[in-house]
């Protein structure tokens, strides 16, 4: 099955030609030119992973980080950026950023890094379906 | 015990920083789109048949292109702003002078969303001053103003030709005023101010802030040096 990757960059070319590269690799893209249109998508759509661009006007990435993280918690984020020092690296990953990669970056790199997401998001979501079912069999299981 | 060395906020060091890590990453993001530019053809030649029709490529090559323009802009603005500090001194127009600063802080003046509006002289102002440290208190004033300008992030440059000297002005827009935050207060800022020969010129509501320059007697001014942003 397809990875659903949500693209978010302030740079339209910069969608334009990696949103193509990723569909010819069988993932299934969707674009947002920043981070206020990004937190709009994903309350109707679900993903797989966010490719996101660090620094961008109005939000920049650690607050869209933030945002997201208190959206949907089991998103996970991997952060595009021109160059990561190691504090904001810490920090990112502390507030739950999956990983982080530096422009100009490797596509396969990157398809390898989504699949991980993928993985993990999975795992995330299956142990918050178990924990549901926990709940609702020690609710109404006697 | 190991003696820590801080930058202070308001220095040149840490200005020019400020400046360089914004163009480099510009640059990095104008490499991001070369590289996945080339990748893109490397795909559609491998793909073949119709994707790779000269339509196609010539395209892509068009955003390389574009790209490359766009980070070879950013170089020379960079490569003039290094070089700012070779001469201790140079005439130069104020408002062209001014939009070369706003130019190389273009970045992250898109970033804060902030808008600043030039409005121009009409005629060229010249000004003798050290063109690095032109730059560094400009900058400062308009991010002054900027944090005075409300969520718009507005704000006017107005310059003008008075009996004491050149002046530029730096004016919030939408109806905003300047707290009691006073700008370039630093004994750094009032060195450089000094040697200069400009005196800050306090926020009035008709004008802004300002920044006079001494007028020197016309024959004093070198010729004026050509800015290409």
């Amino acid at each position: 099955m397809s990875e659903k990757v949500l693209l978010v960059d302030d740079e339209e070319e910069f969608l334009e030609v990696m949103s193509e590269r990723m569909q010819a690799r069988g993932m299934t893209v969707t674009t947002a030119t920043s981070a206020d249109q990004a937190l709009a998508i994903i309350e109707k759509e679900s993903f797989d992973a966010i490719v996101m661009d660090f620094q961008m006007p109005a939000m920049d990435g650690m607050e869209a980080l933030k945002a997201i993280k208190t959206q949907k918690p089991e998103l996970q984020i991997i952060l595009l950026t021109g160059y990561a020092t190691v504090e904001k690296t810490v920090e990112a990953m502390k507030i739950g950023a999956t990983d982080f990669l530096e422009k100009p970056a490797d596509l396969e790199a990157l398809a390898e890094k989504i699949k991980k997401a993928k993985a993990e998001k999975m795992l995330i979501v299956e142990e918050q379906t178990e924990e549901k079912l926990k709940d609702i069999l020690q609710r109404y299981g006697n | 015990m190991a003696t820590q060395q801080t930058t202070s906020p308001e220095s040149g060091v840490n200005f020019f920083g400020k400046i360089l890590a914004s163009a480099t990453h510009e640059i990095k993001n104008n490499l991001a789109i070369i590289n996945e530019s080339a990748g893109l053809l490397e795909d559609l030649s491998m793909m073949g048949g119709a994707s790779f029709s000269p339509e196609r490529v010539n395209d892509v090559a068009q955003k390389i292109g574009r790209q490359i323009k766009r980070a070879d802009e950013i170089l020379k603005r960079m490569n003039r702003f290094s070089h700012s500090v070779d001469v201790p001194e140079q005439t130069v127009d104020l408002e062209t002078a001014t939009g070369f600063v706003l130019e190389l802080g273009s970045r992250l003046l898109d970033v804060a969303c902030a808008h600043v509006r030039i409005i121009p002289a009409g005629k060229q102002i010249p000004v003798t001053c050290n063109l690095f440290h032109f730059a560094h208190l400009v900058w400062q004033c308009v991010e002054t103003c900027l944090k005075n300008s409300g969520d718009d992030k507005q704000m006017s440059i107005r310059f003008e030709d008075t009996a004491q000297g050149p002046a530029i002005w730096f004016s919030p827009d939408a109806g905003h005023s300047l707290s009691n935050e006073i700008p370039l207060d630093s004994g750094q800022n009032r060195d450089i101010m000094k040697q200069m020969n400009v005196i800050f010129q306090p926020y009035n509501a008709q004008k802004g802030f300002g920044l006079l320059w001494r007028n020197p007697s016309s024959n004093e001014h070198g010729s004026l040096t050509t800015i290409t942003p």
